[in-house]
């Protein structure tokens, strides 16, 4: 093998030129790749930056929809805490869970505004409270006149996943004025939630033109110029919530309803309407007091259950075998109605819930009672010898406890209340049970609001009659269940029965989700007017129902709807 | 170098630089295919959403129609509101809702929200409470056009004038559905539309016609189904 130093002269002559080839074609390839490789990189680059932005932009979009979801958090949590004051917690239950799901369970209705802190009473101008127990009381102005405002805590709403991981509503709640004047149970609330979340991927405005009028993300500052520290989607709605009243259906059955007669009938009228109703009597341009007129008799008689909310349902829930007359609609948890449905005039859905609190407990009220004795001389009566109860007034009804034996039994003489103002109150609370047979009757001045408050029995039969009145210019008896709320024994272990049998009337809604309510009018004048909420009821013979749907906007407050939602976001600014 | 040498070098060449162009065109493609599929999509969604929000908030609804008969509270027989311009006439379809005077705009009046007011049991805002804003969504030629009509603005007042929302609309349709309720009917509004499929050249320019129904049409239709908040 020759060394390189004898390779011949003219071959390391041809070498040069090749090895300088070599390396100007070495610049080029380095150059084209370099070339090459700008090219690739401005395409990727071009590409990323593209993506990034619409990907950016959908992902400020995904944030926009979950500042909805959060506000509607918000305003759940607020319906919740309307709702709290009606399903009071016990206290072993309050102190001993913090489980949400529990605390609103074990419920037992109650007036909103005898429970010192409840939301409705922060809200109430009568109370003007300074401090709030449900977050910061404040004010604002409505009509040029301030009210009280009250703001919920801030909800925190852990979220997991792509993106913002905590989500927050800031609730406000108002009392609407001029709602609730006559009944403070009345009152609309307006609840104004604000969602907000906040937004990842730097405060850089998408794109997408069309979007930023409708999503109006705040990277620097809110809608009100104020700096924000950190890019935020924030959206607000605002609900107004109405109560729902007792006396909102004719007949519920917490879990069955069997109108077992074809002489069965459920219809309605309307004491406040003229063309629902005669015998009225019109006070300062409002007709008022109207009596049931079958000439004039209305479909809006609505007999709903829950029947079972959790099973299948019990065949029979709602039972018209023989024909009953229903004029209005039908609405069961999950359970076809047993028997035919050719007399019902309304629709027949299978959807229904609505949840029952306990009546109230006079016994945990820390009200005072004036004991009443019907059998004591010493109680007042008229020259016939009939009890007198005297009313007081809205601020400070009268309120009386059946005292001695704890049972109202009305024999051979009537209950008279009085009220010579008009317009009164009277609680009666009856440990015992109610007999009101014969031809005795419990009469209610018209206009006077009677709540009774019964653990025991009722039982109305022969010719007895609870709730008769007046009316000026009507010469017959007058029935305004209007005036005459029934509550039932709240312990839901007890078995009440409550009864209206043959010629009995009673007028008034009758609030009983513990007991069971049986109607068997055999009679030509037994009739019902009014609202019946029972844990069963049963009606047979010639029984009559006439739901008064004045009823429905009328009395105690069960729970709170949706009367209005509105997202605030001006699309035009 | 020989030619044969030169001729295999030009062919391996030519090769690369084919398969290198081919690719970057495949790329640009593919690319300018994936920002037409994100655009598209924010298209989609930003429509959705404008339905979505009128919709919740809506007294009435009118389907197919530039009028919409509502009844405010307190009446007792509905009126009728309608939405017109001068290029209406050219849109292919239409829907309309009103929706409460929720901001003052008065002129002259301190800006703000109106309180809300309860009459005949029904919540109205504002002192005009009977002449609701109209909104109506529209077709014209590719463009979805959304008016809203403020009447307490005065009508040259530019919010009063249409917007597009969307380009690139083929077509969209309202339909709206009653259903029964527990104790009352309520109604389901059932929402959508479809976008050319930029991304899907060879069917783009057919997809565009009316009534036309390529699977790549129906690949870019997106529709919602709104429950009327405010009816029941």
């Amino acid at each position: 093998m020759k060394s390189p130093s004898s390779l011949p002269q003219q071959t390391a002559i041809r070498r040069l030129p090749a090895r300088s080839r070599a390396r100007r074609e070495g610049g080029s390839t380095l150059i084209v790749a370099l070339v090459t490789l700008v090219v690739l990189a401005l395409i990727a680059a071009s590409t990323f930056l593209t993506v990034t932005n619409r990907f950016r932009s959908n992902y400020q979009t995904a944030s926009w929809h979950d500042a909805l979801t959060s506000a509607e958090d918000g305003a759940q949590y607020a319906m919740v805490r309307l709702r709290s004051t009606l399903t009071k917690v016990t206290p072993p239950n309050q102190s001993s869970s913090t489980d949400p799901v529990s605390m609103l369970y074990n419920q037992a209705l109650t007036n909103p505004l005898q429970i010192p802190g409840s939301l409705q009473s922060d809200l109430s101008p009568q109370n003007a409270n300074t401090t709030s127990v449900n977050g910061t009381l404040s004010t604002y102005v409505y009509g040029g006149k301030t009210y009280p405002r009250v703001q919920l805590p801030t909800l925190s709403i852990p979220h997991t996943g792509d993106g913002s991981r905590l989500f927050s509503a800031t609730v406000t709640v108002d009392a609407l004025p001029d709602t609730g004047t006559d009944n403070p149970a009345s009152t609309w609330y307006r609840i104004r939630s604000t969602g907000t979340v906040p937004l990842t991927g730097g405060a850089k405005v998408g794109i997408q033109k069309y979007d930023n009028l409708l999503r109006k993300l705040q990277f620097y500052a809110d809608g009100a110029g104020h700096t924000v520290t950190s890019p935020r989607a924030v959206r607000t709605i605002e609900v107004i919530a109405k109560p729902v009243f007792i006396g909102n259906a004719a007949l519920f059955g917490k879990t069955g309803i069997n109108l077992n007669n074809q002489n069965v009938v459920i219809d309605s009228y309307n004491s406040t309407d003229p063309n629902a109703s005669s015998n009225g009597t019109t006070v300062n341009g409002t007709y008022q007091y109207g009596q049931y007129d079958p000439t004039k008799a209305t479909q809006q008689a609505n007999v709903v259950t829950n029947d079972a909310p959790t099973g299948n349902g019990t065949p029979g829930v709602i039972n018209l075998n023989n024909g009953a007359y229903v004029n209005g609609n039908i609405a069961t948890n999950d359970t076809p109605v047993q028997g035919s449905t050719d007399h019902v005039s309304g629709t027949v859905t299978e959807d229904f819930y609505q949840n029952l609190p306990n009546p109230p407990d006079p016994t945990t009220m820390n009200l005072t009672w004036t004991p009443y004795d019907p059998n004591s001389k010493a109680t007042p009566t008229d020259s016939s010898g009939n009890l007198l109860m005297s009313a007081g007034t809205q601020a400070s009804p009268a309120r009386y406890k059946i005292a001695g034996t704890g049972d109202l039994t009305l024999n051979n003489q009537n209950l008279i209340v009085t009220d010579a103002a008009g317009g009164g109150y009277v609680e009666i609370w009856i440990p015992g049970g109610l007999d009101v047979e014969g031809n005795n009757q419990i009469t209610v001045p018209a206009g006077t609001h009677v709540t009774f408050y019964v653990d025991g029995n009722v039982k109305i039969a022969g010719n007895g009659v609870l709730n008769s009145s007046e009316v000026a210019g009507n010469p017959n008896p007058s029935y305004i269940p209007g005036d005459l709320i029934f509550y039932g024994n709240p312990d839901p272990t007890v078995n009440q029965t409550i009864t209206v049998n043959g010629n009995g009337i009673f007028a008034g809604i009758i609030y009983a989700p513990n007991a069971s309510v049986t109607a068997k009018g055999s009679g030509n004048n037994g009739d019902i007017f009014g609202a019946i909420i029972a844990h069963d009821i049963f009606f047979n013979g010639t029984t009559s129902l006439h739901y008064d749907t004045a009823l429905g906007s009328q009395g105690a407050v069960f729970d709170y709807s949706i009367a209005s939602w509105y997202e605030d976001n001006a699309l035009t600014r | 170098m020989t030619i044969a040498e030169m001729v295999v070098a030009t062919g391996i060449f030519t090769a690369a630089m084919a398969a290198l162009i081919s690719a970057s065109i495949a790329m640009q493609t593919s690319f300018s295919a994936t920002d037409a599929y994100f655009t598209s999509e924010g298209d989609q969604l930003r429509v959705m959403d404008y339905f979505n929000t009128d919709l919740r908030r809506a007294m009435a609804v009118a389907v197919n129609s530039n009028s919409v008969p509502y009844t405010p509270p307190g009446q007792t027989t509905p009126q009728t509101y309608t939405y017109t311009n001068s290029n209406l006439g050219q849109a292919k379809k239409y829907f309309t809702v009103v929706i409460p005077h929720y901001h003052i705009t008065n002129p002259g009046a301190t800006p703000g929200i109106s309180d809300p007011k309860v009459i005949k049991n029904k919540v109205t805002y504002g002192a005009s409470y009977k002449n609701p804003i109209v909104v109506c969504y529209y077709l014209l030629g590719s463009s979805l056009y959304r008016a809203e009509v403020d009447p307490d603005l005065s009508p040259t007042d530019p919010r009063n004038n249409p917007r597009a929302i969307a380009d690139n609309v083929s077509d969209f349709n309202i339909t709206d559905s009653p259903f029964q309720a527990s104790l009352t009917t309520q109604i389901f509004v059932y929402a959508s539309a479809t976008f050319a499929p930029k991304f899907s050249r060879s069917s783009w320019k057919a997809a565009l016609v009316p009534g036309s129904n390529t699977a790549s049409r129906q690949g870019t239709t997106i529709g919602t189904r709104v429950l009327l908040r405010n009816l029941f």
